[in-house]
């Protein structure tokens, strides 16, 4: 089964609730954790996990044979990035940074006088620790393509869950409702929206649920730290039964979180309480 | 040769523009035998641009078939296009004729890398 887990709002606790929850299934069945956050992954700290790379990531650029090349500026006529210049007289320039790797020029090119060939935009890490084992992707600073990136880790995580033969895999999603974070969700049978009793996290809920019924995914909702806004929690909680969505948990706000992160520590091994908090995630989750 | 300067005003006695992806005008330059002999003005309408500003204001001034361009500053991208059509970079202050002047002199420094622009130095 797989489950993600986003919210839209950053801060909310994704993290938190996908490694806890991570070692919780890890107890009865094989679990591997995906850290789709490329931008600023965490899990490996959450998780105390010793890094391994596994591969790097890789988008294919165009490569000028300018012995073929006959000046016709088609390359850069077809570019959508702008990452290729053309001026009449002159070989094109080309601005590898802004590449997304679309293939495009190699298309128009009527000479065949480009090639592929690429450039590194990400890393692959592996690891294990309390019982879950880690896939992490990380884009390179500096690289657009976080999207790609989280594609790319999702399908060395397929082939890495296949040798592994996890069961369940729990794709940790990056704040917002982009590409990185639709990469994170398509495909996937369950997303559990973590959320907090405010207004922009209730916002942003319901920007990252469009998303959730948009690709037809079944999916419930996390109130984490719910008692430090009981009000609002309880808006939260009219909204979800509004729209038939459940309230799948409510995590209360505990100095225990904070130090489940300053530890390095998932928060269920700090202490055994909230075990049932994340059991019950677990059994609502199916 | 042609030259081409970052220019916040549309004449030589304008100030060059910090910034070169967004600045308001190009000067184009005509030397020969070391005097001016000629000069035009065209508008960057790259300077709009949400993003990659540098890149096509990079492509104005090359299709001006210039051979050097004097400016502060500049970002990777326009060098990177740049030093691939062979068009020099050099960094020049102040008011645009006194560094028309300093050229001619050979009194400016080539921008080969970043470091030369004055990022994170003042500028």
């Amino acid at each position: 089964m797989k489950i993600a887990i986003t919210g839209g709002k950053g801060g909310t606790g994704k993290s938190i609730v996908a490694v806890s929850l991570a070692v919780e299934f890890a107890k009865n069945k094989k679990t591997i954790l995906i850290d789709a956050d490329v931008e600023c992954p965490n899990d490996h700290l959450l998780l105390s996990v010793k890094r391994k790379k596994y591969c790097n990531v890789y988008l294919p650029i165009p490569k000028w044979d300018f012995s073929k090349c006959t000046k016709c500026g088609k390359c850069a006529q077809v570019c959508k990035q702008n990452a290729i210049v053309f001026v009449k007289g002159k070989y094109p320039a080309f601005v590898k940074d802004v590449c997304i790797g679309c293939k495009a020029c190699f298309v128009a090119c009527p000479v065949k006088a480009i090639s592929e060939t690429e450039k590194q935009i990400g890393t692959v890490y592996v690891g294990k620790n309390y019982g879950v084992d880690l896939v992490t992707g990380e884009l390179k600073l500096g690289e657009l393509a976080s999207g790609e990136i989280v594609n790319e880790v999702r399908k060395y995580s397929e082939k890495i869950s296949v040798e592994l033969k996890s069961e369940i895999m729990l794709i940790d999603s990056a704040a917002g409702v982009g590409c990185p974070v639709i990469a994170s969700l398509i495909g996937v049978d369950y997303i559990i929206a973590v959320t907090e009793p405010t207004p922009s996290a209730l916002h942003d809920l319901k920007r990252v649920l469009y998303l959730a019924n948009h690709f037809r995914i079944k999916h419930g909702i996390v109130i984490n730290k719910y008692d430090l806004e009981k009000e609002f929690c309880l808006k939260i909680e009219k909204f979800a039964s509004k729209n038939k969505i459940p309230v799948i948990g409510k995590i209360p706000y505990r100095k225990d979180f904070v130090d489940s992160t300053i530890k390095m520590k998932p928060a269920v091994e700090i202490n055994p309480e909230y075990r049932e908090i994340f059991e019950g995630i677990m059994k609502k989750v199916g | 040769m042609k030259i081409a300067i970052s220019s916040t005003g549309g004449d030589l006695k304008s100030e060059i523009d910090a910034r070169f992806g967004r600045c308001p005008y190009f000067l184009i330059v005509e030397i020969e035998d070391k005097e001016i002999k000629g000069i035009k003005a065209i508008e960057n309408t790259a300077a709009g641009q949400m993003g990659g500003a540098g890149i096509t204001a990079a492509e104005i001034v090359a299709n001006e078939k210039v051979d050097a361009v004097i400016t502060a500053n500049l970002g990777p991208r326009a060098l990177s296009v740049f030093e691939q059509f062979e068009i020099k970079i050099y960094q020049g202050q102040g008011k645009a004729d006194d560094a028309v002047q300093k050229f001619m002199e050979g009194k400016l420094t080539e921008i080969t890398n970043l470091m030369e622009t004055g990022c994170g130095k003042d500028v």
